[in-house]
């Protein structure tokens, strides 16, 4: 029997004998690079980040010095960093992967930001403290403080035993409904018994009392993203805002008596739009602000800028992706301080309404998520009927006036309205009222300044951060008739800004002194503070 | 606190964007397309010393004078093995390496010291840490004993002595490479495809290791243990030490990871530095898988010279581990840390390992966690009251601090997804993923391509994400415009 032909022998095992397919694993990742790499030398370099809201890095020109120092290798690093084939879409890929590996929670997205002691502003660029802003600003706090001193800068946690309810501060209600703080013109308060030097814990034998470090006020669980908003939570308490308190009243005690001061404090969206559910995250700003407008001294209005935004909840006037309020949140606490101040209210209707659609603000700046990007914010511009005059002072030259403008309609950003921080603007309007204010005031206060114009005859804009002149100075040029110290409830929480604005009331009195000390004149009779604290001249 | 990295950071490091798209691409390109030996040999020394001077060009003087003081040694030794000058090539090379690791490290800690004991004040220089001077004079010292020990045969070429001490595979963060482990490769390499993919392979390993776990781990350890302003509740401690031992240890494998890759990658085979130590039962075994260039290191070069476990046994161990602790830092508490493990290590060879070994294995892990976490506790810390805070909070010792708070919830929540990848990639995974593909690919040699295509991907992705995270840490987001 013919034995059956032997079978063809199998195909030799291919793929893994073949160096090619061995390559593989190598080649993708290498060919990935290089395509990178060739794309960064050849495509054309982008100047600007629209979402970083700076100009990316250019190719530095370095000397023997900055190449020996390794100065020259970090500038080639930025430069490198900053201009990555696709940067935009890998820093958002990079944003997705984090909110990818955290468990959502109630449709809530948090984003951990690293606050710094300005909070989320940066500050590295701001004037230079007083020396003695600091003391002036510590003077009382130790004194006061309602839990120990160890404990105080515990408060910037939102512990579970940290809600409001367990801090005995009353819960929020309804959002949209939250009564009028009392209308703040009070006589002088009777000055608190000067408590012991160090505290309440100084009274605890043998108990080391530490100084405490300011609490910074940072996002207490970062930037929530719900719902399409981007929210800071506020975790201020009464005591944390003492500050800015004692930081107006310094400025009042320079002021002279004639001139007339207003505090604002404006509530956060949070305070309107945070969903109920929500609401265990955060503090209610209203007791805070309340606590803050108690504490003020004779002769400083404190204005209920929370009851009006909160009659008008309903309107846009907060961003949804940006931590400031709108030209509209700013046209309701202008209208409660010109009220208080009983000027000419300007109707909202009367200034000319310009529209730019899909603004993304500094939150999304922040955190990139894909919620803030599909509903961007209509950014509302107004733009005053009348014609004005302005000049701005720069920071590199605070000499010298260049022509400026308060609206500036086609900025599209943020920078609409001012067009930057300024250490100093003054706007003028032929309203013939009489009256001239100077505005006290961080980024908060950009929108806020524009209204101004509709019932002032001059306004003056101080940016605190800034500013390293004379307030008292500036008063007396101006012939300023009120004076408004406008913050946002968190940079009136942060000490950092409550030492900025110290700073400012510190040189005003030094400006006074000086001043007195040339004419011989006797010093402006000031307005004598409710707290016990008078930082001295 | 802010814990620095234990080696001296360079500018360029492996996990940039710098090197990833411009650096690495160059040097490969470079060294395939050169084919000569010699070439290549001073390809990869040009590009290290390109590198080493990426950050601070002026300490590559440094890094050459202790390269050729230590290449006229190791020829010296040689010369006089045997004779009755043998020793001093290798007292001399000792005095100057050693001379050079305590001027630039250790200088302020020891002028700091005497005067905190006796009140002198001494005036010392204010230098900067020359970058990768604790490995590369590791380097040189182990060359010069093995040489001295006829281990070895010295290194007659000064250029190829110079790629073993500066390549930058190893220069900055490690592993301590032994000449004798390379010798043979210096001169004669060969790569094969199979070679590259597994280099990539393990570079993209390490990438990940660095940039999506160490990287991230770090901003945990910042948020929990950095966050001195406020008082640390129970649970925050534990998180955040959990955090800090998963940052330190996919920081340092990572590199150690790159470095191994890149080697592989033109032929070089370093041995392993890291064998997963989380997964070990005792004290003993952990160091005998974690940083083990550095323990093996100091076992051949200072613990067996001083009699090992044959005389003075507990001196020699005390001895070992607090210049261990000595070389991760110049302060005390890097002191404390080693000395805290000889004294585990030292209970163990008591007579604690043996009862350890009657336990069964999850009590040997319920007993290494704790110590190795309250070990990391002393190395993170160099401030004594930070170190005590810490440490009460961790046992619920520090009033009126909370047990808990929202913070440790809140850092676990938003990590959900990254903190069980973190923790199963301290397993050996990696090894054992290789070892079934391996098998498998073997058995079912149809399946080769699509495992080729498999690793291909998770290179790719693993390096896309490693990029993203690395443009995300660049991601500098302004509030206003900055002109």
């Amino acid at each position: 029997m013919t034995p059956a032909p032997a079978a063809p022998p199998s195909p030799p095992a291919v793929a893994a004998a073949s160096p090619a397919w061995q390559a593989l694993p190598s080649a993708v990742p290498a060919a990935l690079l290089v395509a990178l790499s060739v794309a960064s030398l050849v495509l054309p370099a982008e100047t600007v980040s629209e979402v970083e809201n700076r100009r990316l890095a250019a190719w530095p020109s370095c000397d023997r010095a900055d190449a020996w120092s390794g100065r020259c290798g970090q500038q080639i690093d930025a430069y490198v960093a900053d201009h990555v084939p696709g940067r935009e879409w890998l820093a958002r890929a990079n944003f997705a992967l984090r909110a990818a590996w955290g468990w959502r929670r109630d449709g809530v997205r948090t984003y951990e930001v690293a606050a710094g002691e300005a909070g989320i502003e940066r500050s590295d660029d701001w004037a230079p403290l007083a020396e003695d802003a600091s003391e002036a600003l510590d003077a009382d706090d130790l004194a006061t403080f309602d839990e120990p001193v160890s404990a105080a800068s515990a408060t910037t946690r939102l512990a579970d035993d940290d809600s409001p309810a367990a801090a005995g501060e009353a819960a929020p209600t309804a959002t949209a409904d939250r009564g009028e703080l009392a209308p703040h013109s009070t006589p002088a308060a009777p000055s608190p018994a000067p408590g012991p030097a160090l505290g309440p814990a100084a009274a605890r034998a043998g108990e080391p009392v530490r100084k405490p470090k300011p609490p910074p006020l940072h996002s207490v669980e970062g930037i929530l993203i719900v719902d399409g908003w981007a929210i800071q939570p506020f975790g201020g308490t009464a005591g944390m805002v003492k500050g800015w308190t004692r930081a107006v009243n310094a400025l009042r005690a320079t002021l002279p008596p004639s001139v007339r001061v207003f505090g604002l404090l404006a509530p956060s969206a949070g305070e309107f739009h945070l969903p109920e559910g929500h609401r265990r995250r955060v503090r209610a700003e209203r007791p805070v602000i309340e606590a803050a407008y108690q504490g003020l001294a004779a002769g400083v209005v404190g204005v209920d800028a929370h009851a009006e935004l909160a009659r008008h909840a309903g309107e846009a006037q907060y961003f949804r992706t940006d931590h400031h309020w709108t030209a509209r949140g700013a046209y309701r606490a202008y209208a409660a301080v010109a009220r208080a101040a009983g000027v000419r209210v300007a109707a909202l209707e009367s200034f000319r309404r310009v529209v730019w659609p899909r603004y993304l603000g500094s939150l999304y700046g922040l955190t990139a998520d894909p919620s803030l990007r599909e509903r961007p914010d209509e950014l509302e511009v107004f733009v005053p009927p009348f014609a004005h005059r302005a000049v701005h002072y720069e920071r590199v030259a605070p000499t010298r006036a260049v022509p400026s403008r308060f609206v500036r309609e086609k900025a599209r950003t943020y920078g609409s309205f001012l067009g930057a921080d300024f250490p100093l603007m003054v706007g003028e309007v032929d309203h013939g009222s009489g009256r001239r204010v100077l505005l006290l005031k961080n980024s908060y206060g950009n929108p806020f300044a524009v209204w101004l114009l509709a019932s002032f005859d001059k306004v003056v804009v101080v940016d605190y951060r800034y500013f390293q002149g004379d307030l008292g100075q500036l008063v007396a040029e101006h012939a300023i008739t009120d004076v408004i110290a406008l913050n946002g409830i968190f940079s009136a929480c942060t000490r950092y800004h409550q030492l900025r604005m110290m700073t400012v009331a510190r040189r005003a009195q030094q400006g006074a002194a000086a001043r007195a000390k040339a004419s011989l004149a006797p010093l402006p009779a000031a307005a004598t503070p409710a707290t016990a604290a008078t930082p001295p001249l | 606190m802010v814990w620095a990295p234990l080696w001296e950071t360079p500018r360029v490091v492996f996990a940039s964007l710098t090197f990833l798209l411009f650096f690495l691409p160059l040097h490969l390109i470079g060294y395939a397309l050169l084919r000569a030996p010699a070439a290549r040999n001073a390809w990869l020394t040009l590009s290290s010393l390109v590198f080493y001077a990426w950050g601070e060009p002026v300490w590559i003087v440094l890094l050459l004078f202790s390269a050729a003081i230590d290449f006229v040694h190791g020829l010296l030794c040689e010369r006089w093995r045997g004779s009755r000058w043998a020793k001093v090539p290798l007292a001399s090379s000792l005095l100057l390496n050693l001379g050079l690791l305590g001027l630039f490290k250790y200088a302020a800690f020891a002028a700091t010291t005497l005067h905190s004991v006796t009140g002198l004040q001494l005036d010392v220089p204010a230098l900067s840490l020359p970058i990768g001077i604790s490995f590369y004079t590791f380097q040189t010292i182990s060359y010069v004993v093995d040489v001295s020990r006829g281990q070895v045969a010295a290194q007659r070429s000064w250029p190829s002595f110079l790629m073993y001490v500066c390549s930058f595979h190893q220069l900055v963060a490690g592993p301590i490479v032994r000449y004798a482990d390379i010798a043979a490769e210096i001169d004669r390499r060969s790569v094969t495809a199979a070679d590259v993919a597994d280099g990539t392979r393990r570079f993209c390993i390490g990438l990940g290791k660095k940039v999506l776990l160490a990287n991230v781990a770090g901003e945990l350890v910042q948020a929990t243990l950095g966050a001195t302003a406020t008082p640390l509740a129970a649970s925050t401690a534990w998180l955040g030490v959990c955090a800090f031992a998963l940052q330190i240890y996919f920081d340092f494998s990572g590199y150690s990871d790159m470095a191994i890759g890149l080697g592989r990658m033109v032929g070089f085979h370093y041995a392993e530095n890291f064998r997963h130590p989380y997964v070990s039962q005792s004290i003993g075994e952990f160091w005998r898988r974690w940083h083990i260039s550095l323990g093996r290191f100091f076992r051949d070069y200072v613990y067996i010279p001083l009699g090992g476990n044959r005389s003075w046994a507990l001196r020699n161990l005390l001895i070992v581990w607090g210049l261990t602790g000595l070389w991760h830092g110049a302060s005390w508490n890097f002191v404390a840390w080693g000395l805290y493990y000889g004294l585990w290590i030292g209970l163990e060879r008591a007579g604690l390992a043996a009862l350890l070994e009657r336990a069964p294995r999850a009590l040997r892990h319920l007993y290494v966690v704790p110590v190795l976490l309250v070990g990391w506790v002393l190395f993170y810390f160099t401030d004594l009251a930070q170190l005590q805070g810490c440490l009460a909070a961790m046992f619920g010792l520090a009033a009126p601090s909370p047990q808990a708070d929202a913070t440790a919830a809140r850092l676990l929540a938003d990590h959900a997804g990254w903190w069980p990848l973190a923790l199963l990639f301290c397993l050996p995974v990696g090894p054992a993923l290789a070892r079934w593909t391996d098998a498998w690919t073997d058995r079912v040699p149809s399946w080769r391509r699509p495992a080729a295509v498999a690793a291909a991907l998770s290179n790719a992705l693993v390096l896309t994400a490693a990029i993203a995270l690395l443009v995300g840490r660049s991601y500098n987001p302004f509030l206003y415009f900055r002109f």
